[in-house]
């Protein structure tokens, strides 16, 4: 499987009358945009509003964050099962536009009072303390949704979906005639012998028995599956996305699923430190301890079969998901296979409680990308975008204040991918 | 303006005071001016840094025997002195002197306000029991009194450092023994190239560190068993944020920081349209749907009277997710004072 | 006092003394996928396990199994 990925840099966005690619400024028709989600039953308003890295400026009611990708060659397109057919993607030639997203806004109906289903708001901070992720440091092309009233939240999740994933791919279009500033290529390459195996085990949860249980492969809904072997370049191409229903710190978007880090320097390593032999997909959450145990130990069972020596354990979510993620690196460790764990931390408002809510003796090698805990304050913006106000936590009978004013929030739940559950930036936790 | 020498009051037992070994354990509380034993040492590096005005010290047995009597005795010297800090020790292996510098420490920062610095083997018990009281610093020693040539200068740097008022690094870095507090830095390298690098140290058996070191939780002691649950009055408390109708205390999907208690109803079960299940971290349809399922009430109601004795008609609930461990351990203590008052034998706890 | 939770090993981990293992992390005390009749059982049974327990002497944190008929 060889897959080319050409990047096409992307400086500057403005609107225009036409949507085109000009070196590296980006020209977008907000005509035009809104006149391809126009159709769409579920959808009443439809804004489009550009934010900048270090303005002050805040996104609210964010669902998902996507890269504009489209496939220019070789079999299926980017993002299948969602705007592609479900052929089998990780080969040909994808273009892409970096250093900029789409960003989808919209503020689900609380049609679920309580629970996992239960609407949850997410912040994207341009600027300040709050712009943590990557996401903050992109030209984000704002698509505000407002819905129609009278359908189910899984009807309004398609839409906000496809909403985003149309847009994104028609912004991608304006590459398919021109030449990457750089391609790289990606491919899994025979190596030397005596290099050692490595895996990357990529565990996600999901939540079942919700209109939209969060995590899709191939625009299949993801519910209690056991591990399965994934080519990296799948996920590249968009063949692993999260949903798009409100988002939040502990729920990657999209676009940091195609630009995963712990992908791109595995490959980087590939054929001179190791064999990176390929991706092991780990749906987490399980209800009951003895399946938790069964998904760790059979993801430890693909890596022998694949020959690992070494393996790399991601997961996203809170919770009772991290217990798989240690069962994992147990299960891993017992079968000979060197683990190495990268997860946030606990820790509480200052830091002084456990870090981790469960513990299994083999669990030497953690990486700590920081902390979910600590209280953070958001400061008064110049402008919200998605939105005029928000509610944080409905359910305790809260008032709406104002998107621009300052935000006191108990911990980073709220700020979308605050959390760097994969490791594109340099928070750590240390002992003092 | 030249600057203030740092008052220093030292805390020393009864062997490194001069007085003599196990023997003279129940000597109590002596007071000298100036430094004595690993004092003079200490002086000797501070140079015109610091002083030791008074040096205290007090037999191991004395000290643990009579606490209650020598250490407000302690701690008006220290005042008296005016000391700016307080070192005591270093105390190596000596597990009763270890116990004596901290409890020095925690009654100097409870109620003086001011450091104490302490240096001591990792292993002694007292590190555990009193590295994460606020205001006291433990460095590392060896294990034996022979590590003392190399522990004074260190002890003399930190104690500037310390009262220089500039925040101090991480504990690695500074060379204290971590005070249980993990804070959020940045670092030079991202999150995914520092676990590829310890994956590559791991598969090459170089040497790594793991940046969270596992901890063990507390030992919490079972209680006796019911000895007739025939006769038992029995308590229920549910962590699945289970609240009547209308949310009426206003309990929040996450990060819970109160429990309260709510009368049982007089059926023989629980119906969902009375109750609503405030929770974020599970999902809550099941439960508000039938109650019973996070409060087994359909259950405890047939078996009452035979399999157990009563039911006691509160129950106690809170939301468990993302509740720190400060927050649970209050609230634990609070739930079972309450059910003390109501003579309660036996709980059960509904975990979700 | 008995906790019932699904995550009996997690429970047993941090402490508690004396754990039953509870159906699932939604629904610890019975099955709503069942018939009510059978749910109900179920829910009997871990509360039956529960007492158990609490007339037993333990010495550290203890996973007790409910024995399922349903």
């Amino acid at each position: 499987m060889q897959l080319d990925i050409g990047t096409f840099p992307v400086n500057t966005v403005v609107f225009d009358s036409e949507t085109l690619l000009d070196e590296d400024e980006l020209k977008i028709s907000r005509a035009e945009l809104q006149a391809l989600l126009q159709d769409d039953p579920r959808i009443a308003g439809l804004e489009i509003e550009i934010v900048k890295p270090g303005e002050s400026a805040r996104v609210i009611h964010v669902c998902d964050a996507i890269e504009p990708r489209i496939k220019v060659s070789g079999a299926g397109g980017c993002y299948p099962g969602v705007v592609a057919p479900v052929t089998t993607v990780g080969q040909g030639v994808t273009h892409r536009l970096h250093g900029m997203s789409v960003v989808v806004s919209a503020e689900y109906p609380r049609l679920l009072e309580t629970g996992t289903g239960a609407a949850q708001e997410a912040i994207l901070e341009m600027s300040g303390p709050g712009a943590l992720s990557p996401l903050s440091k992109l030209i984000n092309v704002v698509v505000a949704l407002k819905f129609a009233p009278g359908h189910s939240l899984a009807d309004y999740h398609q839409a906000v979906r496809l909403a985003g994933f149309k847009v994104a791919e028609r912004l991608a279009e304006t590459t398919r005639e021109k030449t990457p500033a750089h391609v790289k290529h990606y491919e899994l390459t025979a190596v030397p012998s005596g290099l050692p195996k490595v895996v990357y085990i990529h565990q996600s949860l999901t939540q079942l028995n919700l209109p939209v249980p969060f995590i899709t492969w191939y625009g299949s809904y993801v519910t209690d599956w056991m591990p399965l072997l994934v080519h990296p370049n799948e996920i590249l191409d968009g063949a692993l996305l999260p949903g798009a229903q409100g988002g939040h710190a502990v729920k990657p978007t999209s676009w940091e699923h195609v630009n995963n880090p712990v992908i791109e320097r595995l490959y980087q390593a590939h054929g001179k430190e190791w064999d990176f032999a390929g991706v092991i997909f780990h749906r987490t959450r399980f209800e009951v301890f003895e399946d938790k145990q069964l998904s760790a130990n059979q993801a430890a069972k693909l890596a022998k079969l694949m020959g690992a020596k070494g393996a790399i354990i991601t997961w996203i979510g809170a919770g009772n998901a991290f217990i798989e993620a240690m069962l994992t690196v147990q299960a891993l460790e017992k079968e000979g296979i060197k683990a190495v764990l990268m997860t946030y931390e606990h820790g509480g408002k200052e830091g002084r409680e456990a870090p981790l809510m469960y513990t299994v003796p083999e669990a030497d090698g953690v990486v700590s990308v920081g902390s979910l805990d600590r209280p953070i304050v958001l400061p008064k913006v110049d402008r919200v975008v998605g939105g005029d106000d928000l509610n944080i936590k409905p359910e305790s009978g809260d008032e709406r204040v104002s998107g621009k004013e300052e935000l006191q929030l108990d911990w980073y739940l709220p700020v979308q991918s605050a959390v760097d559950h994969w490791g594109f930036g340099k928070q750590t936790c240390v002992e003092y | 303006m030249s600057r203030k020498k740092i008052r220093i009051v030292h805390y020393l037992n009864q062997f490194f005071g001069g007085i003599g070994g196990e023997t003279e354990a129940d000597t109590g509380l002596q007071i000298r001016e100036g430094a004595v034993g690993p004092g003079t040492g200490l002086r000797q590096v501070l140079g015109e840094k610091g002083e030791i005005v008074a040096t205290l010290i007090c037999g191991d047995n004395h000290f643990s025997n009579q606490i209650n009597e020598v250490l407000p005795e302690i701690i008006a010297a220290i005042k008296r002195y005016e000391a700016d800090v307080v070192v005591a020790g270093p105390a190596f292996n000596a597990g009763r002197y270890g116990f004596a510098c901290g409890e020095v420490g925690k009654a100097v920062a409870e109620q003086l306000g001011i450091p104490t610095l302490t240096a001591m083997y990792p292993e002694n018990p007292a590190v555990e029991t009193y590295r994460k009281v606020r205001g006291v610093w433990i460095l590392p020693t060896e294990a034996m009194a022979k590590d003392m040539p190399r522990v004074l200068p260190k002890l003399a740097e930190f104690l500037q450092k310390v009262m220089s008022g500039v925040e101090l690094g991480p504990a690695k870095e500074e060379g204290y023994i971590p005070t249980g507090q993990r804070r959020l830095v940045f670092t030079s390298v991202p999150g995914a190239e520092r676990a590829v690098n310890m994956l590559l140290a791991k598969l090459n058996a170089q040497p790594f560190e793991t940046e969270i070191p596992t901890e063990r939780f507390e030992h919490v002691a079972p209680a006796p068993p019911v000895k007739d649950m025939k006769t038992a009055r029995v308590a229920v408390i549910t962590t699945s944020g289970l609240v009547p109708r209308g949310n009426p205390d206003h309990f929040k999907m996450f990060n819970a920081t109160e429990w309260r208690k709510y009368k049982l109803p007089d059926e023989s079960s629980l119906h969902g349209e009375d109750w609503e299940v405030i929770h974020g971290g599970f999902n809550t349809a099941y439960a508000q749907k039938n109650p019973n399922l996070v409060l087994p009430l359909d259950a405890l109601r047939r078996m009452a009277g035979h399999a157990f004795g009563e039911l006691d008609n509160t129950f106690y609930t809170i939301t468990g997710v993302g509740t720190s461990l400060k927050t649970a351990k209050e609230a634990g203590e609070e739930i079972a004072a309450s059910m003390r008052e109501a003579r309660v034998d036996a709980a059960l706890l509904v975990a979700t | 006092m008995a906790t019932i939770s699904a995550m009996a090993q997690l429970a047993q981990q941090v402490g508690a003394s004396r754990v039953v293992v509870g159906r699932k992390i939604p629904h610890p005390c019975g099955d709503p996928t069942l018939p009510d009749e059978f749910d109900f059982k179920v829910r009997e049974e871990i509360v039956t396990m529960a007492f158990e327990a609490l007339q037993t002497s333990v010495g550290a944190a203890t996973v007790f199994r409910p024995s399922h008929t349903v």
